[in-house]
């Protein structure tokens, strides 16, 4: 089966590679309509990181650090740049920016209650949010990532300048709204504000890139001789096709992961563009620790006494803070996962039992020999609604059909905390804004994201009927008590409900941005 | 312990006990004893999980398998959303590929807007039995509710035999599902051949057991997502039925994200018209106080019935009995084709344990 090359110095980098720092801003920006031309000439002046320096980057981090078994010296800080429907319509033809669908034209607060936010006033509603809501939608979006805080400022510190003096006397780009994010310091490293390990599972995308030595984008580590193999590139991690996540490339056959179905691009400068969804999630960790104290009480009472505080999060989320999957450790943490570079967090399905996968013996990986996961299809270790479970269904059939079609759902997430850890033992922590900037790259808005949250987080009977809300980022407009419960499953067939508290997480800004081709901005956008 | 089957939708068309037996005993109940055969010469008596209900009750453990009514068929032979909407919507090919159990009727205006929808589930069977049962008149005031207008002489032909692509049901109205896969004796096939447990979990795409036809269609939501959640329910030595009535329902429509242009809730334009569960229901704003494309979802006006069958979720119920009842039922070879996904899964699981590859 021949995979797609890809045009790295077309593509953007955090999509595909993803940037991975620890550093990130994000500067939300205005056009004046009435000055465009400085606009475009600085568009085209922006030094965009791409696939190929971002993915070569990325491979000599992950090589050296095998080698020497911590974070090597290297380096860098990246800019990336995003456009949103009234941004592009301040650059092109209207007609052109009409194309690229209903959900990107609407924009994220048109479509912010169809996701699941409120409408009445109450927090998440999206007329109070900081960014992105009404009267307040940006034209475009900046990231700008580094491994060094400082290196971040200061080119932060370089755009401000470059916007300063693209024209004298105006002021053609405004800064609308700077949001700061960085990874949680010492024992939280890489773990969200309620605790847990994030972006643990991702999947792959098939497909070389065009650099002289046409390396694989996702290397794969499963053996051919398993037959797993043709379908994913590690445990956990499922072979999409690149079309699934970047415009003008071959997408999924609906029925078939290893079918190919090329789809032009139109109109044509999309080509090696995605869509990129951002969502300002503030965490209410006060709450969640509340939720859980109490949840364990009333689960204790109703007929499940083995359920701590630790074990009633993993349930939760699917996962216990470290990131072991609670499949495979299903009563209390194993520490054994802790720092297994193994992907053993990330092998695991739900309605078989898991067998450790044959490794490429070029990858020099040792046998996965912790305890496997257990086959769980009514979810008594892991509840349906288990947020990772919502989301990422793995081998379950869902209401969409056989298990393959949850591939065609699949997201990029690049997000980073904001804010700093909850303390509770410091006066006001509780009031703090924390939350994750949520970053999603897909090809289809509709398909990917809106579905993700709408049809399987926040739907009682996504991705299985009576499976429950997703405690975790289920929303549930403007709030039915009715329909803000998860289900707590014993062997015996019982079934021990759980009403949810109103939002935990909530929106408090976001954007649809299209993440354009390099030369999209050089020859079509900015001229 | 179930007497007899109820009507779908616990619908009260039938009025004496003898039509409601005939429904139980001449439709229905056949299609549980001519499963069971199957299953048992293909899995031997002992080891057959399908149950007739009015033979044994398995309690109240029911199980809910739903999935939203838009058919994925169309988006699966490449058609974008706006091209699959607008075929789906058709009157030309429209019920031909409404295939996921929910066929729609459209109302129009002389400027060809939206002004109601009729949403179905009801099983060709039903009304097959009624126009058997009921007097001609008497079946035809009931399918009024398809269109005022109906007359005897549009529904039943000069033999007279009921006519299931009568006007009334296909061009002026719907009354019941036409489309040849959505019946209420696919459902119960679907459940009981995958009551048996199969050497690769590809149940979707397996051959009925002693015959080469497929059980449902791999091609749409509905058939693979019932297939395989019984299958996973057998997996664990679980006896199964369908729940009484048999029917396919409506539960409900999502709502959430919709706007009306007065701020009414939108819920209060779906309306069930029929039965409890519901198998008939009607989206139109009452007395015309605004355009059906004044209707927004997430910023969308609607313009396409299917529009709001992407937000109608179906429902089939079956019962379980306890898990581990069944520990020896053998599993029969799949002859059809398991789905990739499926395929990978088992030969990966089937291979031998570690270290064949010398790791």
């Amino acid at each position: 089966m021949e995979e797609p090359v890809l045009s790295g110095k077309e593509i953007q980098g955090d999509g595909l590679a993803g940037f991975r720092k620890d550093f990130v801003s994000l500067l939300f920006l205005e056009f004046d309509a009435e000055h465009i031309q400085p606009v475009k000439q600085w568009l085209r002046s922006i030094p965009l990181a791409t696939l190929s320096a971002v993915h070569a980057f990325n491979t000599a981090f992950s090589l050296m650090r095998r080698q020497l078994r911590r974070d090597p010296p290297l380096m860098a800080c990246w800019i990336n740049l995003g456009l949103t429907a009234p941004g592009l319509r301040k650059l092109i033809d209207k007609a052109e920016v009409d194309k690229l669908g209903e959900a990107f034209n609407l924009g994220a607060a048109e479509r912010s209650t169809f996701v699941g936010d409120p409408d009445n006033g109450s927090p998440g509603d999206a007329r109070s949010w900081v960014i992105g809501g009404a009267g307040n939608v940006p034209d475009a979006m900046l990231i700008v990532a580094g491994d060094d805080e400082n290196d971040v400022a200061s080119e932060v510190r370089s755009i401000r300048k470059q916007i300063d003096s693209l024209a004298p006397g105006v002021s053609p780009v405004r800064i609308m709204y700077e949001q700061a994010g960085q990874t949680l310091p010492g024992k939280m490293k890489g773990h969200e504000h309620f605790g847990f390990k994030d972006g643990i599972s991702q999947p792959g995308v098939r497909g070389y890139l065009d650099s002289p030595t046409r390396p694989l984008l996702t290397p794969r580590f499963i053996d051919s001789s398993d037959p797993l193999g043709e379908l994913f590139a590690a445990p956990g991690q499922p072979l999409l096709w690149p079309g699934e996540f970047v415009k003008g490339y071959p997408e999924m056959d609906f029925n078939d992961p290893l079918k190919p179905v090329q789809k032009p691009a139109n109109p044509d400068w999309i080509k090696n563009g995605s869509f990129l969804v951002f969502r300002r999630l503030y965490q209410d960790v006060a709450a969640f620790r509340r939720f859980i104290a109490d949840s364990v009480q009333k689960l204790n009472q109703a007929g499940l006494p083995g359920i701590n505080a630790e074990r009633l999060g993993a349930m939760c989320v699917g996962r216990w803070a470290s990131g072991t999957p609670i499949l495979r450790a299903p009563l209390a943490d194993d520490p054994n996962f802790l720092g297994n570079t193994n992907d053993a967090v990330n092998s695991f399905f739900y309605d078989l039992d898991t067998d450790p996968v044959i490794w490429n013996p070029s990858t020099g990986r040792q046998p996965d020999t912790l305890p496997p996961a257990r086959r769980d299809f009514d979810g008594v270790t892991c509840p349906l609604a288990a947020h990772i479970r919502k989301i990422n269904p793995r081998d379950e059939t869902t209401d969409q059909g056989p298990p393959e079609r949850t591939f065609k759902h699949r997201i990029l997430r690049r997000g980073i905390p904001y804010g700093e850890v909850y303390d509770p033992e410091k006066p006001g922590s509780e009031r703090q804004d924390r939350g994750l900037l949520f970053v999603a790259y897909q090809s289809s808005i509709e398909g990917q994201f809106e579905f993700l949250q709408r049809t399987w987080a926040n739907a009682s009977d996504g991705p299985r009927g009576g499976a429950g809300l997703d405690p975790i980022l289920g929303l549930n407009g403007n709030d039915d008590p009715a329909k803000r419960t998860m289900w707590f499953v014993k062997d015996d067939d019982t079934r021990i409900p759980l009403v949810l508290p109103e939002r935990l997480v909530i929106a408090t800004g976001g954007a649809y941005a299209f993440v354009p081709s390099i030369s999209a901005i050089q020859n079509v956008l900015s001229r | 312990m179930l007497n007899r089957f109820n009507p779908p939708g616990n619908l009260n068309d039938l009025k004496t006990d003898s039509q409601l037996n005939g429904w139980s005993e001449k439709v229905i109940h056949p299609f549980f004893t001519s499963e069971l055969a199957s299953v048992q010469s293909c899995v031997g008596a002992g080891n057959v999980q399908f149950v007739d209900p009015l033979v044994r009750d398995l309690g109240g453990d029911s199980r809910k398998v739903s999935w939203p009514a838009f058919p994925i068929a169309l988006l699966a032979a490449g058609l974008s959303r706006e091209d699959a909407l607008k075929r789906a919507d058709d009157p030309k090919n429209g019920r031909q590929v409404q295939d996921e159990y929910l066929e729609w009727f459209i109302q129009r205006n002389d400027a060809g807007e939206i002004t109601a929808v009729d949403f179905t589930c009801e099983g060709p069977e039903y009304w097959d039995y009624l126009s058997r049962t009921l007097s001609k008149e008497g079946f035809t005031e009931i399918y009024r509710i398809a269109n005022p207008q109906v007359t005897s002489a549009a529904l039943f032909d000069s033999d007279g035999q009921y006519d299931p692509m009568n006007e009334f049901n296909t061009t002026r109205g719907i009354m019941h599902l036409i489309h040849p896969s959505n019946q209420l004796g696919a459902e119960v096939d679907i459940v009981a051949q995958s009551t048996m447990l199969r050497d690769k979990s590809g149940v979707v795409n397996c051959r009925r057991c002693h015959s080469s036809n497929q059980i449902g269609d791999g091609n749409r939501k509905s058939d693979p997502t019932i297939a395989t959640n019984v299958n996973q329910l057998a997996l664990d030595g679980r006896a199964i039925t369908v729940a009484d009535p048999v029917g396919l329902y409506i539960d409900g429509l999502d709502t959430t994200g919709w706007t009306t242009p007065d701020g009414s809730d939108p819920q209060s334009l779906f309306t069930i018209t029929r039965g409890n569960p519901a198998v008939r229901a009607r989206f139109e704003v009452p007395n015309g106080k605004f355009k059906i494309s004044d209707v927004k979802i997430g910023g969308e006006p609607i313009l396409f019935a299917g529009q709001i069958a992407e937000h109608v979720f179906i429902k089939v119920m079956v019962i379980v009995g306890p898990k581990n009842e069944f520990k020896h039922a053998p599993k029969i070879p799949c002859s059809g084709k398991p789905t990739h996904a499926a395929n990978a899964l088992l030969e990966h699981s089937a291979k031998p344990p570690l270290g064949r590859s010398g790791q």
